[in-house]
């Protein structure tokens, strides 16, 4: 359990950045999130901050019992109260542990589409000029567009396209 | 420095017997003189064409034609017939119909020309935007799952709030039993005090009127003897 755990209320979220890269899928989610975190902190300012101290002076004038008071406060004085056991901590690092495997392997897929497209642009970019290219040319590295041509011719249907 | 030129050949004019013609008639400069500007060329021309325009000027291709020409004709080397006003009509009217016909159907093969090249310029540029765009798409993509970081310290901040709220929840409950057993002194203490109060008051008022019981006839006779006393007074 880190000592990050007792320093509650002091984080600043943008939540507008935040919205900003969330997907059209997950905005029901994050708003939820957002809804989870609003309640936490409005029930956590429900309660004050520090404990109230105990008017002892006047118990201890008003009440009649003797040593009441004074047992009541050396106990009190004594009195400890624990910190909640945080169980979910580790949940939570287990869970930011797997989506960062999730995402490493997310991005180490998206780099190897941006490397193909990359090259693919590439490629175009460097075509040759319309006017410097014949047909076959053009055709040699697309053979789909090939068949489709040579079936068509086969089949007479010329394509002529209209204006 | 040309029009004191002309005043010297005048006066050196007497031996050709031009006496009087080349007086200076101002001391102004003259309009005319042999110092006129060269034809500057902006045609540009290449190849052939420019090395004779840079050796004869600009009126140099127009002499040499003409100067052909006149050889040509004069030395009856071309004899003209009456295949030459053939050649004439028939290289004019070329001429004008090239003039005429050129430009339009030079514009119209050009559109065509163009529409073709547009529609295969145009595929190749929606092909290289599409990709363009995915590229820069997938960037976007990648950049929005550093989001990740900042849900999960949301969630962080959640778990912390929810603990410190248990433990201030805690204080308030031990808090709160403890002013309730303190008050709870007080007011046994007030009902004691007030019950106490009371029964010594009943106990009071009692004995005060047992006291009195027997005598109560003779207490009102002395009572009303005492008013009369005082009303005759």
């Amino acid at each position: 359990m880190s000592a990050g755990g007792r320093k509650a209320g002091q984080l600043v979220v943008d939540w507008a950045r935040m919205a900003g890269r969330i997907s059209e899928e997950g905005r029901a989610r994050f708003s939820q999130l957002r809804g989870r975190y609003e309640a936490c902190k409005t029930s956590l300012n429900s309660y004050p901050e520090k404990p109230q101290p105990i008017n002892w002076d006047h118990y201890r004038q008003n009440i009649a019992i003797p040593g009441l008071v004074e047992s009541f406060q050396k106990q009190y004085g004594g009195l400890s109260v624990p910190h909640p056991k945080d169980t979910t901590s580790a949940s939570i690092d287990k869970r930011e542990r797997e989506v960062e495997v999730i995402v490493q392997e997310t991005l180490a897929k998206s780099k190897e589409k941006m490397k193909e497209w990359q090259e693919e642009l590439a490629a175009l970019k460097a075509q040759k000029p319309f006017e410097d290219m014949t047909i076959q040319e053009y055709l040699e590295d697309k053979p789909e567009l090939k068949k489709l041509g040579d079936e068509m011719t086969r089949k007479q249907e010329w394509g002529v396209l209209k204006e | 420095m040309f029009s004191r030129l002309v005043c010297t050949v005048g006066r050196l004019a007497p031996a050709t017997g031009r006496v009087g013609l080349w007086r200076p008639l101002s001391t102004c400069q003259p309009r005319f003189t042999n110092d006129t500007p060269q034809p500057v060329s902006t045609s540009g021309r290449t190849g052939l064409a420019g090395f004779l325009e840079s050796k004869t000027g600009v009126t140099g291709a127009g002499t040499l034609g003409v100067g052909m020409a006149a050889y040509l004709i004069s030395k009856e080397i071309y004899i003209i017939n009456n295949e030459t006003v053939v050649v004439v009509v028939v290289g004019g009217v070329i001429y004008y119909l090239l003039k005429k016909m050129g430009p339009p159907i030079t514009q119209y093969i050009d559109e065509r020309n163009q529409k073709i090249q547009d529609r295969f310029y145009g595929f190749h540029n929606a092909q290289i935007k599409e990709v363009e765009d995915a590229i820069v798409d997938q960037q976007r993509l990648d950049g929005n799952l550093e989001v990740r970081h900042d849900i999960f310290s949301v969630l962080r901040e959640n778990n912390a709030m929810q603990l410190e709220e248990e433990y201030r929840r805690r204080w308030h409950e031990v808090i709160t039993e403890v002013t309730r057993r303190l008050d709870y002194q007080l007011e046994v203490q007030k009902v004691q005090k007030a019950f106490q109060h009371s029964h010594v008051v009943q106990w009071l008022e009692k004995a005060v009127i047992d006291n009195i019981k027997g005598q109560e006839d003779a207490s009102i006779s002395r009572c009303i003897a005492d008013l009369k006393k005082l009303a005759v007074a």
